[in-house]
Order: structure tokens, then C-alpha cells, then sequence
């Protein structure tokens, strides 16, 4: 079974940043500005003092000059909530190196967001929703790919509470019949930022005409004979293509990002080739 | 285990094909994917060749081979017998005509076994009865294994009116139906040459009587002399004692001839009566007595069947020769050679006409080769019918190439053919008489008169009209139509399609009507002639044992019919919901 690779991620992440959106986050105090006040050193605005403020705030050249206490008011830094939403149905592992890159992507993130002093939250969507805030290795490396159940059906079922304002990476294949937008109003709700890559095996994104199959669903089980023949596989790849584009379409409309990434390539290519441009993460 | 429609097994063949389809069935490799709704409906699926494996024990299999099996049985009606047995009688009765002769008591053999029978019947306090009439086909008259009740109305039909025949048929039928049981055959007289059978018990219910019958009769026409009708009859004595009789003949309603006949013991009288006037339909009689049957003919005037003839050869041995060979047949009228049956010509003179007519060329070649034999004759043909040629120079012989069949050749040269044309038949005499002495030979006028003799065979009309019981005759209808067979009594039966149609003289005495399309098209007669069965001097009482039993067979009264149809029902509805479920419910779109 093919396993995170974790010198790899280590490699990507030294070479890469998490793009933090420019809209305001919210989140453990950091060094990303947040949407409140805080106690960053980017001076933001003045207010009369009230019983409590802290006197370090307070603006004493203002009060010699108007007699008034004044509170120096400074942006709040925070450090943003990543929340990275893993799609764990069996389809996932339909390929090795799909199964591989979505957890070394997952890893990657999850070190990119430790990175910037936060502290990541991964969502294992599998039959039910489950959410682990810390020992991320131990629980990407004990994921089993075994979900019958689809990624918009499972959120739509267990409604996770993501957190507010924070920056949420959903790694999945959304080979599944749904409607995107519906799909993506749970993932995208209080998000500050979100971040589609959709993963598909190289078979998926290419597949190559050849010999008749019986093409069994390894969610479902459903099936269809069919042979592949050119134009069965032209009429797959559109359909393919109306897929992604609804997905991205999608994505576009709440101000997220998306990337297709085909899982024939290294964590380092895809951060290179694919996030990279997505404006997913940013070169350090 | 007894099946009432064992020929419903033949249902299980459903079994193997089951399993061939399941083999041989498409069988795709399985490709697991993500997203199997994107492949969906993208194409029909189409022929990757079958390919034969071993057949898969899947539950869908197993549920519909058993399936199979007990629709199988469920056809095939499964009975299992049960304790309940009761005695199978097994009664075969002579169905000749003897039977129906009546004695001083005004009874008859006949009368005495269905007494027996009812005897045995009533003897036996719970069975089922199979009744056997003999004759050239057994018929079951009572069953099988009829109850008491069924077997005493069926008696009633029991009519025996048949001339002498074998009774082997109707008891090797018995015996089968009787199984290992006995077989009771009432008779009229213990016959020593009679072969034995096993398990048949003989009883012999008849008695001997004097008896006088017509034995013989035949209405003739001279074709050529109308005039010269006349009936044939033989009256036997077959008695010991000298009897007299009353001769009768009417027609139309009225006696055109009586006469008293002497007969000394044991003695045939032969009479020709002429019979002046065209009588349609003559019946014959003489003084009734123990046997009916024998005492009555009825004779229908033979119809003139001329074959029509035109003679095309000109002036010379072959006119000559085909004039005074037709003229000794006495069976042929001129014609018009556009509505003969039969034109004679010279090669290539005439061709036919119509679809029936007959074309003989005679004619050979000035300069062809003259024959002396040895001469190849089909034998077989009836055309070739008696012809010798020994001695025989065929002379003139043209060497021209034919396709005809030949049914006289010699070496490589075909002397006298046949070839079907579009319309007709031509025949070929490849002979110049001039040059050949066929005419000097008894050969020459017989082929002519076999071929008039085989034209006239295919005249649309009977032959012969007088015809013995199970007489078989062929009959050439006017259209390729099914006709109606109006017997004496008005009871219509239908005519088998064909040309010729088959006929066998029916049992019934008397005249029968033949009609095509509702109209009348020729009628016969059938008479009882039979010297032998008009003997009632051998009938004798008596009885034979059957050499190896005693014992009536035993059937089955009833059957316990187990509940299969609900197993069935059960089963297949099993069948449809897992097929339904796994093949229809999963199936994505295909």
C-alpha cells in the first residue's frame, strides 16, 4: 500500500507556502492579520479608552495633546484555521498513486499550515465525517479508502462544523454524480478560502481505448459492459471534462480555487505545476 | 414415480440449455473504477465473441436450474401411485363378420361375448376394462382401463362386420396394454393354426351353422359393347346339406331378375345374368339367413374410361402398327389432337397442348444404325411392362444426343424415352419401322397398349367401382382440392389432399359417394366377399387357457399428487426476485 512520502512533503513544504487569501481570517492569534483588533504592530485606528482596555495601548501624546485617552487600536493578528477535508470513500484508492498522492497532499498541507503557526484540522470524510485536530500522521497514515458513500452525500448527511473564516483544502476526485454548487455550499459556508483539487488516476483523466470490460463502480458496484472502444472513450472524456468544469465553475463562483491533478506525478511536481499556478500556495 | 404427460420431460432439455447459457454467456473482464455514471449509456454494448467456460455455481444458476427441474415435472404432471390397485380386464373380440350370425335362437356370437364380458366384468368386484376389436387396424373399443359402466355402453357399438383378417395385430395390442396380466379373446371358433400368445386365454363363443353367400360378383361393360352388360356372381353352399335359393336382381326400385338356384352341399353355383338396359346401380340378393352380410351385393356400372387418342404419323408401318394396337386395347375415341389425352407424330410434328397430354414420336434416321440388342429395359417402369425383344432388329436409330430418360436403350443408343415437358409428357420411340421389324413382334402393339394402359391410369376418374372391404384403390381427382366421402348410412368423412388420393374400401357395405366442391364425382361400391368367413360350419364353442397365467393385470387406481405447483411457483418467483435484484437492481443503465 502505497504510503505518504513523507521526505517528499518535507521537500515541497520547504520550497512552498500556504497562499493566505486576502480576505480578512479569523483564528488563533498569528502573524496573518485578522478581522479584529488585536495586538499586531500594523497600527489600524483610535478609540476612547474604556475601564479595562490595556494601558499599553494607550496613545499618551494623543492625550497631551486633546486630554483625552485615547487607545491605540492595532489589527489583530491571527494565525488562520486550515482545515483540510479528505475525501476517504473507496474510490480514492481506485489507483496507487491517487490513493498515495491525495494523503501526501493532505501531509503537505497540513505541514504548509503548521508552518504558518496554525493549527490544522483534518476531516476524514469516509462513511461518516470524523475530525481529528491533531496526531495527523497517525491518522492519515491509518485512512483506509473504503467509503461507499460519495463526498456530498457524507457532508450533506453529517453537516460538519467547519470553522469560521478559515481556509479549507478539499482533496477528492468528485467522481460522483452531483450537482456542484450544492456540493460545494457546505464545504464553502464561513470559509475564507477554499481550495478544490481533484484528484483522478491517469486512467481516469486518459483513459485508453482497448478491449470490451465490465467497468464495476468500486463504490457502488454498479456496472456497465462496455467496450472501449474511440468513440466511447471521447464521449468519457467530455463527459470528464463537463465534470471539472462544473467543479470549477463552481469554485469560481464563492472566490475558491481548483486544481485537476493527475496523480501520475510527484507531490513536488503537482505544488509545482498545479497548486502553484491554482494560487494554492506560493512560492516561499 | 408415473408421469401423465411423460412427454413434458422433454422440458428438461431446458436444463442444459440453462447451463449452456450460463457457460457460454459474455463474460467481460471486471474493471473496478471511480465514476462508473461517466461510461454510462455511452454505447450499445457490443459482440466481444463468446467464449465457452466452466459454468459459474452461482445461486442465479442453481435457483434456475431448479427451477427448470420442477417446471419439468410440473409439465410432465408427476403421479405417485398409491396402495390403491384395482384388476385391469383386458377383452379382445372378433370383429369379423361371422361374429354377427345369428342361430336358431335368434342369438349370435356376438351377443354371447358381450355377455361374457359383462359376466367377467360383474365377477370382478373392482376393475377397469379395455376393450380390443380385431381387424387389419385394432381399435380400442371400451378404455383403456375404462370403468364397468363406460365398458357396458361401449358394447353397444361392438358391430362386427368384417371379412376374414388376422387377429394378431389387435392381440399384440391387448397384450401390451395388459402388461403381464391375461387377455380374454372371445371368438367365434378355436382356430389350431392360430398362433398362440402367452398370456391370451381363447374362448370360442360361436356356433356351427349352414350358411349360403354370395361369394363373387362383378358388374361388367364390354368398353367397346354397352350392350353387352352383364353381372357375375358365385353363390355358395358352404353347408352340408343341399339348399335352395331365390336369386334376386332390382334396379331402380324394380326386379329385372329373379331366379331359384339348386345348390347341392358344399358347392359354388357361378351365374351370369345380362343385364339389358344401363343400370346405374344393380343390388343383388338371395333368401336371407343365419348370416346377413353374405346375402346382399351391390354392383355399380363400370364407367367407360377412354383415353382419347389423335394418330398424326402419316400413311405407313408406324400408323399401321399403333392402329391395330389401339384397336386391340378397346380403350380409346378419337380426338382432336388439341384435346387428346394421346397424340401420336412424328418427331418434332406436335408438341402438347395441355398439361395432361401425351406425345409419342415415332421416328428414327434414314441413315442411323440398326440394332439387333442386346437391349436394356427398365423393368421397373410399367411402361416396360411384359416387353421381350429377343429377336428384335430396332433399326433406323438416330445418334443425336438426348436428356430424355431412357427406358429402352441399347449400348449407348436410348431407343425408347420419356421426357416431362413444360405442358405434358413426350415419349420417344427412336426406331424407323421401315427398317426394324418391333411391328411383326408382340413387343410392338404392347408398348402401345402400355402406354395407352398408363394414360388411362391418369384419367381423372375411378377405375374401379365394385370394391371388397379394405380394398385399397387410388383416385385421381379432377383439382388439387379436398373432397367428401358420402357413405351409405350419410355420414360424411373428408378426402386426404393429393393426386392420386389413397382410398382403403371402408368396412360398411354399400355405396359410397364421392363428391368434390358439393358435386357429385363418382360413386363405388363395397360388398362383403368373403367364402371363407361365410363358412359358420368351423364355428365352435370352447376355451383355451393362456398357457402361462391366470391372473388379470392390476393398474393404478389413483395417484397422490404432491403440492408441486407451489413448490414451482415458489421457486420460480425465488428465480425472478434474485434475478431481478442482482441483475436488474445493480445494473447500472445497460
Amino acid at each position: 500500500m502505497a504510503q505518504r512520502d513523507v521526505d517528499q512533503i518535507a521537500q515541497a513544504a520547504s520550497l512552498f507556502g500556504l497562499a493566505i487569501p486576502r480576505t480578512a481570517l479569523t483564528g488563533a492569534a498569528g502573524e496573518n492579520l485578522g478581522t479584529g483588533v488585536g495586538s499586531s504592530l500594523e497600527f489600524q485606528d483610535y478609540r476612547e479608552y474604556t475601564p479595562g482596555d490595556d494601558l499599553r495601548h494607550v496613545d499618551w501624546a494623543a492625550f497631551a495633546r486633546t486630554d483625552t485617552l485615547m487607545v491605540r487600536l492595532y489589527r489583530e493578528e491571527v494565525s488562520p484555521t486550515v482545515e483540510i477535508v479528505l475525501d476517504a470513500s473507496a474510490s480514492m484508492a481506485s489507483d496507487p498513486q491517487k490513493r498515495s498522492l491525495a494523503l501526501n497532499l493532505a501531509s503537505f498541507f497540513i505541514v504548509l499550515a503548521r508552518a504558518h503557526n496554525s493549527r490544522p484540522v483534518l476531516w476524514l470524510a469516509g462513511e461518516r465525517v470524523l475530525r481529528h485536530a491533531g496526531d495527523w500522521d497517525r491518522h492519515l497514515d491509518a485512512v483506509i479508502f473504503d467509503a461507499t458513500v460519495d463526498l456530498a452525500s457524507v457532508l450533506a448527511a453529517n453537516r460538519p462544523q467547519f470553522a469560521h473564516r478559515s481556509l479549507r483544502v478539499v482533496i477528492s476526485d468528485f467522481l460522483f454524480p452531483h450537482d456542484a454548487e450544492t456540493s460545494l455550499q457546505v464545504l464553502s459556508k464561513g470559509a475564507a478560502s477554499l481550495a478544490l483539487l481533484q484528484i483522478l488516476s491517469t486512467e481516469e483523466a486518459q483513459p485508453a481505448p482497448g478491449m470490451a470490460r465490465r467497468l464495476v463502480d468500486v463504490e457502488t458496484h454498479e456496472y456497465c459492459d462496455i467496450v472501449l472502444s474511440e468513440q466511447a472513450v471521447a464521449t468519457y472524456k467530455e463527459r470528464l471534462e463537463r465534470l471539472k468544469g462544473a467543479v470549477s465553475r463552481a469554485a469560481r463562483r464563492i472566490y475558491g480555487a481548483y486544481s485537476c491533478i493527475v496523480s501520475d506525478r510527484s507531490l513536488l511536481e503537482v505544488a509545482r505545476q498545479d497548486l502553484y499556478p491554482a494560487g494554492i500556495v506560493e512560492a516561499r | 414415480m408415473e408421469f401423465a404427460a411423460p412427454w413434458g420431460l422433454l422440458a428438461g432439455l431446458s436444463i442444459p440449455t440453462i447451463l449452456a447459457i450460463h457457460m457460454f454467456r459474455r463474460r467481460y473482464q471486471e474493471k473496478p473504477i471511480a465514476g462508473v455514471f461517466l461510461w454510462a449509456e455511452i454505447a450499445p454494448t457490443a459482440s466481444v465473441g463468446r467464449r465457452r467456460d466452466r459454468p459459474p455455481i452461482t445461486r442465479s444458476l442453481l435457483l434456475e436450474l431448479l427451477a427448470a427441474a420442477i417446471l419439468t415435472l410440473l409439465i410432465a404432471e408427476p403421479l405417485f401411485p398409491t396402495e390403491d390397485v384395482v384388476e385391469h380386464l383386458v377383452f379382445v373380440l372378433d370383429n369379423s363378420a361371422s361374429m354377427s350370425a345369428k342361430d336358431a335362437d335368434d342369438t349370435s356370437a356376438r351377443d354371447r361375448a358381450i355377455a361374457r364380458v359383462e359376466e367377467v366384468v360383474e365377477d370382478v368386484p373392482r376393475c377397469v376394462v379395455t376393450v380390443i376389436t380385431t381387424g387389419r387396424q385394432p381399435e380400442v373399443l371400451a378404455g383403456p382401463a375404462a370403468s364397468p359402466r363406460e365398458t357396458e355402453q361401449a358394447l353397444r357399438n361392438y358391430r362386427p362386420l368384417l371379412e376374414r383378417h388376422d387377429f394378431s395385430a389387435a392381440l399384440l395390442l391387448a397384450t401390451q396394454v395388459a402388461g403381464k396380466g391375461k387377455v380374454i379373446f372371445l371368438t367365434d371358433g378355436i382356430d389350431a393354426d392360430r398362433p398362440v400368445l402367452p398370456q391370451v386365454a381363447v374362448e370360442a363363443l360361436g356356433r356351427p351353422l349352414a350358411n349360403v353367400g354370395i361369394t363373387s360378383a362383378s358388374y361388367i361393360v364390354p368398353p367397346m359393347e354397352p350392350e353387352g352388360a352383364r353381372i357375375f356372381l358365385h353363390i355358395s353352399n358352404l353347408s352340408d346339406q343341399e339348399l335352395h335359393r331365390t336369386l334376386t336382381l332390382r334396379a331402380e326400385g324394380a326386379v329385372i331378375h329373379r331366379e331359384k338356384i339348386e345348390l347341392a352341399r358344399r358347392s359354388r353355383k357361378v351365374l351370369t345374368v345380362p343385364v339389358t338396359g344401363s343400370f346405374e346401380i344393380i343390388e343383388a340378393t338371395i333368401d336371407e339367413d343365419a348370416m346377413g352380410v353374405d346375402n346382399r351385393v351391390t354392383l355399380i356400372r363400370p364407367k367407360a374410361a377412354l383415353v382419347r387418342i389423335t394418330n398424326l404419323l402419316p400413311p405407313g408401318r408406324s400408323r399401321r402398327t399403333v392402329e391395330r394396337a389401339l384397336r386391340a386395347t378397346r380403350v380409346t375415341e378419337a380426338a382432336d389432337p388439341a384435346t387428346a389425352d394421346l397424340v401420336f407424330a412424328l418427331p418434332g410434328a406436335h408438341s402438347a397442348t395441355h398439361e395432361s397430354q401425351w406425345v409419342v414420336e415415332f421416328g428414327g434416321d434414314a441413315k442411323g444404325v440398326d440394332l439387333i440388342g442386346p437391349y436394356m429395359i427398365e423393368r421397373a417402369n410399367p411402361l416396360a411392362e411384359g416387353i421381350q425383344l429377343d429377336g428384335v432388329v430396332w433399326g433406323g436409330v438416330s445418334q443425336e444426343k438426348t436428356t430424355a430418360r431412357p427406358i429402352i436403350s441399347a449400348g449407348e443408343f436410348p431407343l425408347f424415352t420419356v421426357a416431362k415437358e413444360a405442358q405434358g409428357l413426350r415419349l420417344r420411340l427412336n426406331i424407323d419401322m421401315q427398317r426394324s421389324n418391333l411391328h411383326k413382334s408382340p413387343a410392338g402393339p404392347l408398348l402401345i397398349s402400355n402406354i395407352v394402359e398408363r394414360r388411362r391410369e391418369q384419367l381423372p376418374q375411378l377405375l374401379r367401382w365394385n370394391l371388397h372391404q379394405g380394398e385399397r384403390f387410388s383416385l385421381l381427382p379432377p383439382a388439387d382440392t379436398g373432397g367428401r366421402l358420402i357413405g351409405p348410412s350419410g355420414d360424411a368423412s373428408r378426402l386426404g389432399a393429393g393426386r392420386p388420393i389413397l382410398l382403403t374400401a371402408p368396412a360398411q357395405t354399400g355405396v359410397y359417394t364421392i363428391q368434390f366442391v358439393e358435386t357429385d364425382f363418382d360413386q363405388f361400391a363395397v360388398n362383403f366377399l368373403d367364402a371363407t368367413e361365410s363358412d359358420l360350419s368351423r364355428c365352435s364353442e370352447g376355451a383355451e387357457d393362456a398357457p402361462d397365467t391366470s391372473l388379470y393385470g392390476q393398474v393404478q387406481a389413483s395417484y397422490a399428487k404432491p403440492m408441486i405447483e407451489a413448490i414451482a411457483a415458489l421457486v420460480v418467483l425465488s428465480v425472478l426476485l434474485y434475478n431481478w435484484y442482482h441483475l436488474v437492481g445493480r445494473r447500472h443503465d445497460v
